[in-house]
């Protein structure tokens, strides 16, 4: 269990797929959803290097919001790719997935000792990409009609982070 | 077999699987592939080669053979094939020191870039090279690929962090 300041990481555990199904069942959130998140699996053993998946509990309730964790983890390059998901929409634009953000990188860095934390995001997603920004992300690459959703070609960022900007 | 201006594409067999092994295991071959471990030992690849369905949307890779000689001279293909997205992404290898600095590279990348437009119907073709290696990014400039940008600090290669260089090409500025 990993805590923040709004935000308790902990491990998937089985129930957990009532909300999953209900957080991806709306358009908000799908339209926005890269590969990296889902599908959304308890998985059978503990978290590991491999595979860090959480589910993001609001910590003051206990009610579990979203989804967030690593995945993709290199040992050599020391590096892996993050997703987060905050499915509850009543805790969005209020500093949850910030600080769910900020919470599993501080784990990637001092728990997992990776030296750079990465992300997809699609371009038009203008909240995420600020909130990562928010966080210390940089775009490193833009990749241009990379996507297609909703009928139209979308522009995709690849962002990463070194523990030092982490802020 | 695919025909470019100087090499020819064609499907895996498991007699290449010595000529694999020889140029996964050439440091000079390798300076600049992402390839950590050893590749597996001859049996092993022949095996695998013998079980590998032939190209197909999915796992399109090919032998690239010098088109006067037929010989097999490296190895590309395309990774990552998304159907929805209708991207790949590139990967090309000339085993061969003979054939390298000789435009065989270049013809291979726009051959199989080619493939993946004209016949396939992909809509982007990426790749990813180190930024250090020069040669490598000038050619693929010059078959139109554009850099995308730089991923900082994205490879720990020979004891030190390396950046990689995301390039793309669509159909209408493949040159």
């Amino acid at each position: 269990m990993i805590s923040g300041e709004l935000v308790t990481l902990r491990a998937r555990r089985p129930g957990d797929e009532e909300h999953a199904a209900r957080w991806y069942d709306d358009p908000e959130t799908t339209r926005w959803l890269l590969n990296d998140a889902g599908p959304y699996e308890i998985p059978a053993g503990m978290t590991t290097f491999a595979d860090a998946r959480f589910t993001v509990d609001d910590t003051a309730t206990g009610t579990p919001i979203g989804t967030a964790g690593l995945v993709n983890a290199s040992p050599e390059h020391r590096r892996a790719t993050a997703f987060l998901v905050i499915g509850d929409a009543a805790f969005r634009g209020r500093g949850y997935g910030f600080d769910t953000m900020r919470t599993l990188c501080r784990f990637a860095f001092d728990s997992m000792n990776l030296a750079k934390v990465e992300l997809e995001v699609l371009a038009g997603n203008d909240r995420a990409v600020a909130l990562y920004e928010r966080v210390g992300f940089v775009r490193e690459v833009h990749r241009r009609r990379a996507l297609w959703v909703e009928g139209e070609w979308h522009d995709e960022y690849l962002m990463g982070l070194f523990r030092e900007e982490l802020r | 077999m695919i025909p470019g201006e100087l090499v020819g594409l064609r499907a895996r067999e498991p007699e290449d699987a010595a000529l694999f092994h020889a140029w996964n295991s050439d440091p000079e071959t390798m300076l600049w592939w992402d390839r950590t471990y050893p590749p597996v030992p001859v049996p092993l690849q022949e095996e695998r080669l013998r079980t590998v369905p032939s190209p197909s949307f999915d796992e399109p890779s090919f032998t690239i053979t010098d088109l006067a000689t037929g010989t097999a001279i490296g190895w590309c293909g395309l990774h990552h094939v998304s159907a929805e997205h209708r991207h790949a992404e590139l990967g090309v290898m000339i085993g061969d020191a003979a054939y390298r600095g000789r435009g065989y590279g270049s013809d291979a990348t726009r051959t199989l870039c080619r493939f993946a437009f004209d016949r396939m119907n992909l809509a982007r073709v990426t790749l990813v090279v180190f930024a250090a290696n020069a040669a490598a990014r000038r050619a693929y400039e010059k078959a139109g690929f554009v850099e995308e940008g730089v991923q900082r600090r994205a490879a720990w290669k020979r004891g030190e962090w390396l950046d990689l260089v995301h390039m793309a090409v669509f159909t209408e500025t493949l040159r």
